[in-house]
């Protein structure tokens, strides 16, 4: 059954619970784990929720149905919110390009939570705009397409920056693997 | 190491972050925003008095994440000054909402408190936070 979403922030936006239920329930996750995921942070993580959802319920200027789906809007607001979050704080190590990767699986010989807890670590030290591209591509399950709308640029873009981020990925993994 | 495997490694990754969700206390205090439009609804002088403090608010300047003079709104009893955001276009319109905000959230202003604490804040009218003041 289609939800008339157009209707249902209409309704929010006039006082309707209900209609809020509705919309909370159905964006609040992906909104939350991709601010998370994102972060690495519960705290920040709820207080985007809290921003996005307090801009849809008090005008969501710009939301038009007919551009896309009402989720990929509020990736958008999401990532606008965790920039301003980020804004001030250093930003994440930029991987330099001396260490190449030498072609064996740095994760070998690790027990499934370690491999797990390297990636996580790994992921988090990419500068955001790859982080990104990963959290929605690969952790999110979006389509190139769709992260490409909610990115704003060529799906050409989010296939090249998703390759780039798997391959600075295996390189802060080896390089890990050399320190450790 | 060949990407069908960190592919993997990101999937388990997923998994552990997959079924959580916002705290409690952000549903909550959405609720109460969306509670407070209702009411808004029920007595428009409220609104068009909203509207008017926001006017004037942004009419004092709304430059710098800094703490600016108090509005005269005795019944705010407002504990800290207003803090704006720089970092958003200027809007020619917003509203005024009362909240309850996390005490993580507090403390980015240097408001150390035990819980949740009421906040003012101005949302212009694309949604985006303009300004933010703590109150008792």
């Amino acid at each position: 059954m289609a939800i008339d979403e157009p209707g249902l922030i209409l309704r929010t936006q006039a006082g309707d619970e209900a209609a809020f239920d509705v919309l909370y329930g159905r964006h609040q996750p992906p909104v939350y784990r991709y601010a998370l995921r994102m972060s690495g942070s519960p705290e920040m993580a709820d207080e985007v929720v809290q921003e996005v959802f307090l801009g849809l319920i008090h005008g969501a200027r710009g939301y038009d149905a007919k551009a896309g789906p009402l989720r990929s809007y509020l990736y958008g607001m999401a990532r606008h919110a965790l920039a301003r979050q980020r804004r001030g704080e250093r930003d994440f190590e930029e991987l330099g390009e001396d260490l190449e990767a030498n072609g064996d699986d740095p994760l070998a010989g690790l027990a499934r939570e370690e491999q797990v807890e390297r990636v996580r670590g790994a992921l988090a030290a990419l500068p955001a705009h790859y982080r990104e591209v990963v959290v929605f591509c690969e952790m999110e399950e979006l389509s190139y397409a769709e992260t490409a709308e909610v990115l704003g640029v060529a799906i050409g873009t989010v296939r090249s920056r998703l390759s780039r981020a798997k391959s600075l990925l295996v390189k802060r993994l080896s390089r890990q693997g050399v320190e450790a | 190491m060949n990407d069908t495997n960190l592919e993997r490694v990101i999937r388990e990754l997923a998994a552990g972050t997959a079924g959580l969700e916002a705290a409690p206390a952000v549903s909550a205090a959405l609720r109460k925003a969306v509670r407070a439009r209702a009411a808004e609804r029920r007595a428009p002088w409220w609104r068009a008095a909203v509207a008017a403090a926001v006017l004037v608010l942004f009419g004092v300047g709304l430059a710098g994440l800094r703490g600016g003079p108090e509005a005269p709104a005795p019944e705010m009893r407002a504990v800290t000054p207003w803090y704006f955001n720089v970092g958003v276009p200027p809007v020619e319109n917003g509203q005024l909402i009362r909240m309850e905000v996390p005490p993580e959230t507090a403390a980015r202003f240097g408001v150390v408190v035990a819980g949740p604490v009421e906040a003012d804040l101005i949302i212009g009218d694309d949604g985006l936070t303009r300004a933010i003041r703590f109150v008792q």
